[in-house]
């Protein structure tokens, strides 16, 4: 019943794609972890003319303000995959609990559980995303907070489901049997034997936060005193045909990391998975 | 009775047959006007409603003054024309002030146009609903209309800086007949406007655009040239941007498309940006500090703010150019009418940053040990993305001499709650407008009277001093022209001197008009005016 | 006979119970948003009183006024429920007219949208999934994967903006934004013609998220389709591979794009915010955000609502219909 992390490990290894990413997810991570030794502690420090071209005076040009690109990118980097992992940590966490407890006891409380995740499911995302942060003042805080109660019912629905499937595994029931606790059979036997599926899905979750963040800095509702890709793009995209590399750069760095997180959820997925390979969109 | 300005009908009739019998007379030469073709503008926002006599918003006035007129239009310098008046005196004391108005003009319904819908629409109309009406007609008693033609307003004081408010974009004139005894704010007439203007209301597709025509019994004989003028909303400024390049549109207002697309379409000699038209606005972009609560109750702080900051670098390299460097409260464009001085403390000088710090020590603020001195907030106000980037450069210019700033990006509703009700700010940025005269525009964000919890773009940092407030009320009711430019002049020294502002920069608020737009300039309007004279060269 | 007619009530009794769990939960999305919403500092009168760069108290205390802004919140949210009950979504303080005809009036350029978009991205996404499926491997097969996994990562804000710069203003082929010509007074045929061409970039930028999903979906569940048991053994049975692809595998592969697509549906209205902003596209997002913005409330309000509804009742539909076409799906 336990995952063969050996086989995963090396059917993961096989695919290349799912290499591709990791190795082009591992030289964001580089860009993120040194971002300060290579372009400095402040990405918004003035160091030159503003709207220089890429490979003139700087690496990648400078933005409309004179600041350089090649350091936004790389602070960004980190802010967004801070961003992506911390929402998909507090998201990923709220759907296992809120998705565990439902499909654990079923019943009555499987039932509010689920119309509260059906309320969630049933706003349109981006909308509320855009409406909460409106509402409680753009920030780094309100966006986590926007982006992962907007995340977290899609992984709810899917604990659920791999809860109720294992719930009647004679494993579990011989726990049960054995008078262990509720809690305690959650966590130690369940949880690690859902984890597979939810892991393929919280990985895209990380790739989609990650938009979500860019979607709502580029409608002006970013923290301004936090260097990320989407605050990039949308201070430059009134200046596309002037200077396209302001958004253009971040923009291309966005694809780039959404690219590989989800080359390494299929690699996963494939991994965990076989049988049901692509099936996640 | 001592008439200022006095312009005969008569010399305007003639002048005006004149022309149109030289018209008529020669075939048009190369230069000349020709009439027709539709105009797009691109402005943003929607505006709520289009009948700006309750509504001061940009786009509301864009679009109600080309239906309404006003009794008076004014130069660039901001001297007034007639207008639905042809003459106009006022009373040796300043307390009442007689308007003549045409006999030849209808609304668009075809109604008559009286000294009735006058009365009606300063007393009832304006001086109540409009958001600046107290100002502008707050000492306004009573109106008398001694026949269809003459309007006399008695005052309770004089109150020169009235004369400037007649504009459309003030003071837009209302049909009687159509509003008298219904409830004015919700009058269905606010959505399908009739004026007396050179356009007529045609058409509004919510979030999409709203379509004037031609009024073609406009009492201005050969105007507007043009046929059609439509307002085109687009949410995306970069798209506004493209609209304009493409030729979707001719013109776009200030503000509607980013400042570096202006630059980059004049030079690709797609468009022209004519300078001008925005002289009966004088905006003036400015920090307001909140003079109340520390650090900046402290004049010493404000002022190595002022120091600090390159006003310069925020006009060339942000404003790319549309703007120039402000001395004080009151904008230079009040210098024809010698109101202006900048005989002021100047905190442009080479060893700024020093000055700065020195200001700094003296307050107490010492750096520490990882070099800053203090944290401070900056709420940006939400008017463009320029203004959002000049908050990103103040950040920086001030980390130069020890302040710490953190931004703050609210929306307008956060922006204004925090700024006019809970006072929870220590800096904001935002452009102020300046009006026809410094008493309708300025003195609102200086005088302790007009500390009002609740109301936007009042006197936000609850600066409070009795010197001023003194001088203000004295400039206010002042009729000799050369006291109250001493009185501008005092003002403007004493309150640079006490910073309860920075003054930023003097914006020039330019419309971006494609090279077949000619004359979008009219006296002290362009896009806010009634852009009668404007035509396509096509 | 007496099966299927007992299925067919089953059915019925499934669809009524899905709408009747509907119930509680668009009863909890008005409540929820009523009093989120209202969490909001500032309201419609600063707003407006804030555009107009300058007001006097007693303009801001008549609006206020007006707006029924100084009632306490409790009582505004009685009023507001019993309002919605009867379907009366209130007045809209900015446009100062009905909501409920706002929305209406929003909800066909909306639904234009959405409709063509979802067209594109099924019919593509089906037919280069199904391309990539039966050419596993192939050249062919890792050009649509690669096309699908660069189309899915990129941003739908940087997609429009690409458009709009390459065929608005590099070719000048199609217009930059907006639903009409401007100024144009054509009707009949040439409006639908004008609309049409106003369409494309807009709705290409919002299906090219869902078309990446959906080739990679069909791709996956043909290949799935073709290694099962019961097409090997219709092969084996003599039905020519041709015929086991289309009659059974095909079939079977677009249950499951269509049910994903259903369940889209909110997450494309939410995406048409901002495809309705960057192109000007006069739909019910682009009046929701602005809505937000002017602290209009109740339409904001009014809107969410309604796209819920929307959503609510595309779930259901799909579920209803998939229980027809499926027969494996249990009507517990």
């Amino acid at each position: 019943m336990k995952i063969r992390l050996g086989r995963v490990a090396r059917t993961f290894l096989q695919d290349r794609w799912a290499i591709a990413g990791a190795i082009l997810l591992l030289a964001i991570v580089a860009l993120a972890v040194l971002a300060s030794v290579l372009t400095g502690n402040d990405p918004f420090t003035i160091v030159g003319e503003p709207n220089e071209p890429p490979f003139g005076g700087f690496l990648l040009g400078t933005d409309s303000l004179g600041r350089s690109i090649a350091a936004g990118i790389a602070h960004g980097a980190r802010v967004s995959l801070a961003i992506g992992l911390i929402t998909t940590l507090i998201s990923t966490t709220l759907g296992i609990v809120i998705g565990g407890i439902a499909g654990y006891f079923g019943g009555w409380i499987d039932d509010v559980l689920m119309r509260l995740t059906e309320f969630f499911q049933t706003v349109p995302a981006m909308l509320f995303a855009i409406v909460v942060v409106a509402i409680l003042q753009p920030s780094i805080v309100t966006e986590i907070g926007a982006i992962a109660l907007v995340s977290w019912a899609v992984l709810a629905r899917l604990a659920r489901a791999e809860f109720m499937r294992l719930r009647n595994r004679e494993f579990v029931i011989a726990c049960v049997a054995m008078g262990m606790k509720s809690g305690r059979i959650m966590l130690l036997q369940i949880l690690p034997n859902a984890l597979s599926a939810i892991v393929v899905t919280a990985s895209v979750t990380v790739a989609t936060s990650i938009l979500l963040e860019a979607g709502l800095s580029f409608l002006g509702l970013g923290d301004p005193n936090v260097m990320s890709w989407g605050l990039m793009i949308g201070s430059g995209r009134t200046e596309l045909r002037t200077a396209w590399w302001i958004s253009g750069l971040p923009g291309l760095a966005l694809l780039l990391t959404v690219l590989a997180i989800n080359l390494i959820g299929d690699g996963l997925n494939e991994a965990f998975n076989p049988r049901n390979a692509g099936h996640q969109p | 009775m001592t008439t200022i300005y006095r312009r005969s009908l008569a010399a305007c009739l003639m002048v005006a047959t004149a022309a149109l019998t030289l018209l008529g007379a020669v075939a048009a030469p190369a230069w000349a006007q020709k009439p027709g073709g539709t105009l797009v503008i691109v402005s943003t926002p929607e505006p709520t409603t289009i009948t700006n006599a309750f509504n001061s918003a940009t786009t509301a006035g864009e679009v109600g003054t080309k239906i309404y007129d006003g009794l008076l239009e004014y130069d660039a310098n901001l001297n007034p024309k007639p207008s639905l008046a042809t003459e106009w005196s006022v009373s040796a004391d300043g307390k009442d002030v007689t308007f003549k108005l045409r006999h030849d003009v209808k609304w668009h319904d075809g109604h008559p146009f009286t000294s009735a819908d006058v009365a009606f629409s300063i007393l009832e109309v304006l001086k109540p609903n409009h958001p600046r009406g107290p100002g502008n007609f707050g000492p306004v008693q009573s109106i008398d209309t001694p026949d269809d033609y003459t309007v006399v307003l008695h005052l309770q004081n004089a109150y020169p800086p009235m004369m400037r408010a007649f504009s459309s974009l003030d003071a837009p004139i209302l049909p009687k007949h159509l509003y008298a005894g219904t409830n004015l704010r919700n009058n269905a007439n606010n959505n399908k406007p009739v004026g007396t203007g050179p356009f007529m209301f045609k058409d509004w597709q919510r979030g999409d655009s709203i379509v004037l025509e031609r009024n073609p019994n406009y009492w201005r004989p050969g105007r507007p040239y043009l046929d059609r003028i439509i307002f085109r909303f687009i949410n995306d400024p970069a798209t506004r941007a493209a609209a304009l390049e493409s030729g979707e549109a001719q013109v776009a207002s200030f503000g509607s498309i980013a400042t570096s697309e202006m630059r980059r379409l004049e030079k690709a000699g797609v468009v022209t940006i004519p300078l001008g038209g925005f002289q009966a606005l004088a905006p003036v972009a400015m920090i307001t500090f909140n003079t109340v609560d520390p650090p900046f109750n402290d004049k010493r702080v404000r002022q190595a703010v002022a120091y600090a900051i390159d006003r310069k670098f925020i006009i060339d390299k942000i404003f790319f150019g549309f703007g120039q460097p402000a001395t004080g409260p009151i904008s230079s464009v009040f210098k024809g009418q010698g109101l202006f001085t900048d005989q002021v403390i100047h905190f442009d000088v080479p060893d700024r940053l020093k000055r700065a710090t020195d200001l700094l020590d003296a307050a107490g603020f010492k750096p520490k040990p990882d070099g800053t001195r203090l944290d401070v907030t900056l709420d940006i106000g939400p008017i463009g993305d320029e203004y959002r980037r000049m908050g990103e450069y103040i950040k920086q210019a001030l980390k130069q001499v020890g302040f710490n700033v953190s931004l703050r990006n609210e929306d307008m509703a956060g922006f204004t709650r925090r700024t006019s009700q809970t006072y929870d700010f220590q800096m904001a940025t935002a452009a102020w407008v300046g009006m026809g005269d410094p008493t309708l525009g300025v003195q609102r964000q200086y005088v302790t009277s007009n500390i009002k919890k609740g109301v936007p773009f009042t006197n936000l940092g609850r600066y409070s001093n009795p010197e001023i407030d003194a001088l203000w009320a004295k400039f206010a009711i002042e009729l000799d022209p050369k006291k109250r430019a001493e009185d501008a002049h005092q003002l403007q020294q004493k309150l640079v001197d006490d910073s309860p502002m920075v003054w930023l920069f003097e914006l020039q608020q330019v419309a971006t008009a494609r090279k077949e737009v000619k004359n979008l300039i009219n006296g002290a309007f362009s896009v806010q005016g009634g852009m009668y004279e404007t035509w396509l060269d096509r | 006979m007496i099966l299927v007619r007992g299925r067919g009530r089953q059915r019925l009794r499934y669809a009524v119970r899905r709408f009747l769990q509907a119930i509680p939960i668009l009863v909890a999305i008005v409540t929820c948003n009523f009093f989120l919403l209202h969490l909001a500092p500032g309201d419609a009168a600063s707003v407006l009183a804030g555009e107009s760069g300058s007001a006097s108290e007693e303009y801001v205390a008549q609006l206020r006024h007006d707006f029924g802004l100084e009632k306490p919140l409790v009582l505004q949210y009685v009023d507001y429920v019993a309002n919605v009950a009867t379907l009366n979504f209130g007045h809209s303080f900015r446009y100062n007219r009905s909501n409920l005809g706002l929305i209406v009036e929003r909800l066909g350029a909306t639904l234009l949208l959405m409709v063509t978009s979802f067209t594109i991205a099924i019919s593509f996404g089906i037919l280069l999934g199904a391309w990539a499926a039966t050419h596993k491997g192939k050249a062919l097969d890792r050009g649509i994967r690669i096309l699908a996994v660069v189309a899915y990562a990129a941003p739908v804000f940087w997609v429009a903006l690409m458009l709009i710069m390459v065929f608005a203003l590099q070719l000048g082929i199609l217009p930059t934004s907006g639903m009409h010509r401007i100024g144009s007074r054509s009707s009949g045929l040439a409006t639908v013609l004008d609309v049409a061409q106003h369409l494309i970039l807009p709705s290409l930028s919002l299906s090219f998220f869902y078309l990446a999903v959906y080739t990679r979906l069909m791709r996956a569940a043909l290949l799935d389709q073709l290694g099962m048991n019961y097409t090997i053994v219709a092969e084996a049975k003599g039905a020519s591979p041709r015929q086991v692809l289309w009659r059974h595998a095909f079939r079977n592969a677009i249950i499951p794009v269509v049910t994903l697509a259903g369940l889209h549906i909110g997450s494309m209205l939410g995406g048409s915010v901002i495809v309705e902003s960057v192109f000007g596209w006069p739909g019910l997002g682009l009046l929701a955000y602005q809505a937000l913005f002017a602290r209009d409330l109740n339409l904001l309000l009014g809107i969410l609502i309604f796209s819920s509804v929307l959503v609510v009742a595309m779930n259901l539909l799909v579920d209803v219909v998939n229980s027809f076409v499926d027969p494996r799906i249990q009507l517990k």
